[in-house]
């Protein structure tokens, strides 16, 4: 459904993108992960139509993206950095946007979400919080029923409750209608739950791309505690590709990546006098990803 | 058209800024429509025809600032993405391409204008059409207003004069000042989008639309002023009217141009006037056709930045810093004391100032400090200019400088200052007189031989500050070749050199002042001749008592008239000369006529024929009078009063007539004949 393939983008003599590569199957959510400056808004940027590439192939549905009007139509496209018109009431914005998307718009779904959300359609948007600017983004990007959505940071400045809501919705979306979803984000407990496939953004390169699963599949969380003439032993762990080591008292706390059974082989081939595998979330494996 | 336009998009755009049109509509009724009421209903009936010439001729403040102010709004209000990235993002985010964001946006502003415009035009066919209503029902104060108003008002207004004005139609004139004004309006629109559509920085796009509008005019200045500083002789090539069009093309000069030449007859009276309307609207659509290409060119990513192409960038602080470079020359001339020297220093410490004020405007930053680095590239570019410019100006273009057609050539030729005079309405005629032709030719040779001691004299700072009478003075000179080819030259000499040799004499000749007056050349293409002489501000009694007290010695005259107080001797002096010539007018008789219309009308074309003779000499006669005025030769106050001879001329395939203002100072013998040769 979404292709990007060797996408270069400078900006000046900065390079944002340096031949990133990004597939997204369709019904799927995938999670875009990266540090600060890692390229991930400038991403979504050209999967939204916002940016030309200097170099490669932005597709959607393998039609390229850039000012493409078909294209634009089906993809719903929440920034990072929220703009309504001036002065424009939810009221307002909401008659432009279904002039705007009339072919797809939900009013139906417009209205349910409305209601949820309790927003006063007569406030102007720009009196509205962070967050309920937020909220009204998703309404819009939800009611315009898109094929892709593109979430750039979206869960800053949502409540729980809403996010629930919002995420429910979505998840639904994707059940249903088989909604294409890219969420680029910090909060990586958030789409720990929710996402099917990851990738990391490295200095403008994808770093890792794979299903959550496999990916946790392969870090491994252990904790282990060998005799004291062993612990401060490090040459111990040779042949196994260690992310990261951390030593508390007699207890060492290994992230490991690899075969879940090569690993345990390995370790236990060492005389642990403690072995454990402890749970891996998102968060712990893009940090030691991004650490290694 | 779907392609083109997104409906939605248009619809937004129109009630975002509504506010736009409806200021716009503010300021035509406040401005314009309830004035003209309020004049209306005062009692100067003048007043009210005078500020309806004002607006329908543009030259109403009102016009010219909605014409200039409103479309640059527009035009800045409707690419906010230009200005912002995040506006941009969400713009961009929209299922509109950017051709259709061209296009809406366009289409939008047009509405925004157009709507308001026309509004303003349906409102002023009520007060137009009454002014028609007026000159039937009131011929007598049409009579009033003649004289002082529907003379004002331009002949696109009333084109036929007051005798045709029964005819008048309400509709043509509005839909004329609606057009027109229509033009104008697109054309700033158009320089608006073209600056937004440079730039994503507003006050960047406002430099630019400024530097856009005025681009014509200064590459003609420039290049006008480098090529008489460095190239002596270089002048406007083959056609008199390049510059003088380019200059007309700056629509800022629009309500100028139609009020210049209301009464002129040349180079955009009515006949060409489609020339100035067709440039116009060539620079509309230039200037959408380079917004059209810019905003389908320019980068998202570039929102916000002061210029959204690189290279332009380097090309704006370049044209900026050349600019400050030359304007720091000039300026070191007149305070260093003159010399290259302080030509060259100014040259210097201008481009870099203005390199570091461009820099930061085009950075959006004051820390322009490592620009330091890329100053040598552009102060090379420079340099390298300057240095192709004396390259040219002194080799390459000598046959250009050098050339005086030879004698057999010339069929016949101009040498007169006639941009003054032709503005008045005067049509030169070639001169062909053999001797004229060989004393032309030898002043152009002498010019050509003195070039370089005249070259001279630009760099010398006391030059730069000349005294009224020491101001140089234009001098062209045109050979009308056998070959039907033009050679033209436009010389600004020093007064002292044309002296020397012998320009002043050459137009002290007849045969080149009378060279200004075609009609006078064709007495059977005049119609009528109208001598108006001064009209008699106190009474013959008067006037012989006044002589009576002056002769006596009175240092101060005073006269009650009712409606007069004389108390000034010059404006006594005046008077007297004045009252002399009536005097010898009433003395022959045709006194009453002078004294009730002070306008003598002479029809018959056998009086007509003789009365041009008469003309012919007091023109000459004038001429040499305004030369020596120029050269201080004759005081001012030794021809106190004039009389104006207008003539009525008709031209081949014309169906109405031109109208010639001769002033005479000399009027011997035009008086002569209006006292004995009728």
């Amino acid at each position: 459904m979404i292709k990007i393939e060797n996408l270069t983008k400078r900006f000046d003599d900065f390079t944002a993108l340096d031949g990133l590569n990004l597939h997204v199957k369709q019904g799927s959510i995938y999670g875009m992960v990266g540090v600060n400056g890692a390229g991930k808004t400038t991403a979504i940027k050209h999967l939204a139509g916002v940016y030309k590439q200097d170099i490669g192939e932005v597709c959607i549905d393998n039609t390229p993206v850039y000012d493409n009007i078909q294209i634009k139509a089906r993809v719903g496209y929440i920034p990072d950095e929220l703009y309504f018109f001036p002065f424009y009431t939810l009221k307002m914005q909401h008659k432009f946007m279904r002039r705007m998307y009339a072919q797809t718009w939900n009013e139906e779904r417009y209205t349910k979400m409305l209601g949820l959300m309790g927003l006063d359609p007569k406030r102007r948007l720009g009196k509205f919080s962070k967050g309920m600017q937020k909220q009204a983004a998703f309404i819009f990007a939800m009611s315009v029923m898109p094929d892709v959505l593109l979430l750039d940071e979206p869960i800053d400045g949502l409540d729980p409750l809403v996010r629930k809501v919002v995420f429910e919705l979505i998840i639904e979306d994707v059940a249903q209608r088989g909604l294409t979803v890219l969420i680029s984000s910090h909060n990586l407990k958030e789409m720990d739950g929710i996402c099917d496939a990851v990738g990391i953004i490295k200095g403008g390169r994808m770093g890792i791309e794979r299903d959550l699963d496999d990916l946790k599949a392969d870090v491994h969380k252990i904790q282990v505690a060998f005799a004291p003439e062993k612990t401060q032993d490090v040459e111990k762990y040779q042949g196994i590709e260690l992310l990261h080591r951390e030593t508390r008292g007699a207890v060492e706390l290994l992230v490991v990546r690899g075969k879940h059974d090569e690993v345990e082989a390995k370790i236990k081939a060492l005389q642990p006098l403690l072995y454990d595998h402890l749970p891996l979330t998102l968060e712990e494996v893009f940090v030691y990803e991004n650490l290694h | 058209m779907k392609t083109f336009i997104n409906t939605p998009l248009l619809i937004e755009q129109l009630k975002r800024f509504i506010v736009i049109p409806l200021a716009l509509l503010a300021v035509y009724l406040l401005g314009i429509i309830m004035p003209m009421h309020t004049a209306r209903e005062g009692v100067s009936w003048t007043g009210a025809d005078h500020f309806m010439a004002l607006v329908l001729t543009h030259s109403h403040p009102a016009t010219i600032f909605t014409m200039v102010a409103f479309p640059l709004i527009v035009a800045f209000a409707l690419f906010p993405n230009h200005f912002n990235g995040v506006t941009n993002t969400a713009f961009a985010g929209f299922p509109v391409n950017k051709r259709q964001m061209f296009y809406t946006n366009v289409l939008a502003g047009f509405i925004m204008l157009v709507i308001p415009l026309f509004l303003l035009c349906l409102m002023l066919l009520v007060p137009v059409h009454l002014q028609h209503f007026r000159t039937e029902v009131f011929p007598v104060e049409w009579g009033v207003i003649q004289a002082s108003s529907i003379s004002h008002a331009s002949r696109y207004l009333w084109p036929d004069g007051l005798e045709m004005i029964q005819q008048l139609n309400t509709f043509t004139i509005v839909a004329g000042f609606f057009l027109r004004n229509l033009l104008g309006i697109m054309v700033y629109f158009a320089l608006g989008i073209t600056a937004v559509s440079i730039s994503g920085s507003r006050v960047v796009s406002i430099i630019l639309a400024g530097i856009i509008s005025f681009l014509p005019l200064a590459i003609v200045g420039l290049g006008w002023s480098i090529a008489h500083m460095y190239l002596f002789g270089f002048s406007t090539t083959g056609n008199f009217f390049i510059d003088e069009i380019l200059y007309m093309m700056h629509p800022v000069m629009m309500s100028n141009v139609i009020n210049d030449h209301r009464w002129s007859n040349a180079p955009f009276n009515s006949d060409y006037m489609w020339v100035l309307y067709i440039g116009y609207a060539v620079l509309t659509v230039v200037y959408f056709a380079v917004a059209r290409f810019c905003c389908l060119r320019r980068r998202a990513e570039t929102a916000g930045d002061s210029v959204a192409f690189v290279p332009l960038k380097n090309v704006l602080i370049f044209l900026m810093s050349l600019v400050g470079m030359i304007a720091m020359g000039v300026f070191f001339i007149m305070v260093m004391g003159g010399g290259r020297g302080a030509f060259y220093v100014g040259f210097v410490v201008g481009f870099v100032l203005v390199y570091f004020l461009a820099q930061m405007l085009a950075e959006k930053t004051l820390h322009v400090g490592n620009k330091v680095r890329k100053l040598p590239i552009f102060g090379g570019v420079a340099v390298g200019l300057y240095l192709l410019m004396l390259l040219v100006t002194n080799g390459f273009l000598w046959g250009y400088v050098t050339r005086v057609p030879g004698e057999n050539e010339i069929a016949g030729i101009q040498v007169q200052h006639f941009w003054g005079s032709q503005r008045e309405g005067v049509d030169f005629i070639a001169i062909t007189d053999p001797d004229i032709i060989a004393r032309t030719r030898e002043i152009h040779q002498e010019i050509i031989n003195e070039r370089r001691s005249l070259r001279r004299l630009v760099w010398n700072a006391a030059n730069t500050r000349w005294s009224w009478e020491m101001q140089p003075q234009p001098l062209p000179i045109v050979y009308y070749l056998h070959n039907g080819a033009t050679v033209t030259r436009n010389y600004t000499l020093p007064p002292d050199f044309m002296q020397r040799i012998g320009v002043e004499d050459l137009l002290r000749e007849e045969a080149v002042i009378l060279s200004r007056f075609a009609p006078l050349h064709h007495p059977h293409t005049i119609a009528q001749i109208e001598i108006r002489l001064p009209a008699p501000f106190l009474t013959i009694t008067e006037i012989k008592d006044a002589i009576e007290l002056l002769q006596q010695g009175a240092d101060e005259v005073r006269f009650e008239t009712g409606w007069f107080t004389i108390h000034d001797i010059p404006w006594l002096e005046q008077m007297l000369a004045e009252g002399e010539i009536l005097i010898r007018l009433q003395e022959h008789g045709i006194y009453d006529i002078v004294l009730r219309e002070a306008t003598t009308v002479i029809t018959d074309p056998a009086e007509i024929r003789s009365l041009v003779e008469a003309l012919k000499r007091d023109t000459a006669a004038t001429g040499i009078i305004e030369r020596q005025r120029n050269t201080n030769e004759v005081e001012w106050s030794a021809h106190p009063i004039s009389i104006q001879a207008n003539i009525h001329s008709y031209r081949e395939g014309h169906d109405h007539t031109w109208t010639h203002h001769i002033r005479l100072l000399a009027f011997d013998y035009t008086l002569d004949w209006l006292m004995y040769g009728r």
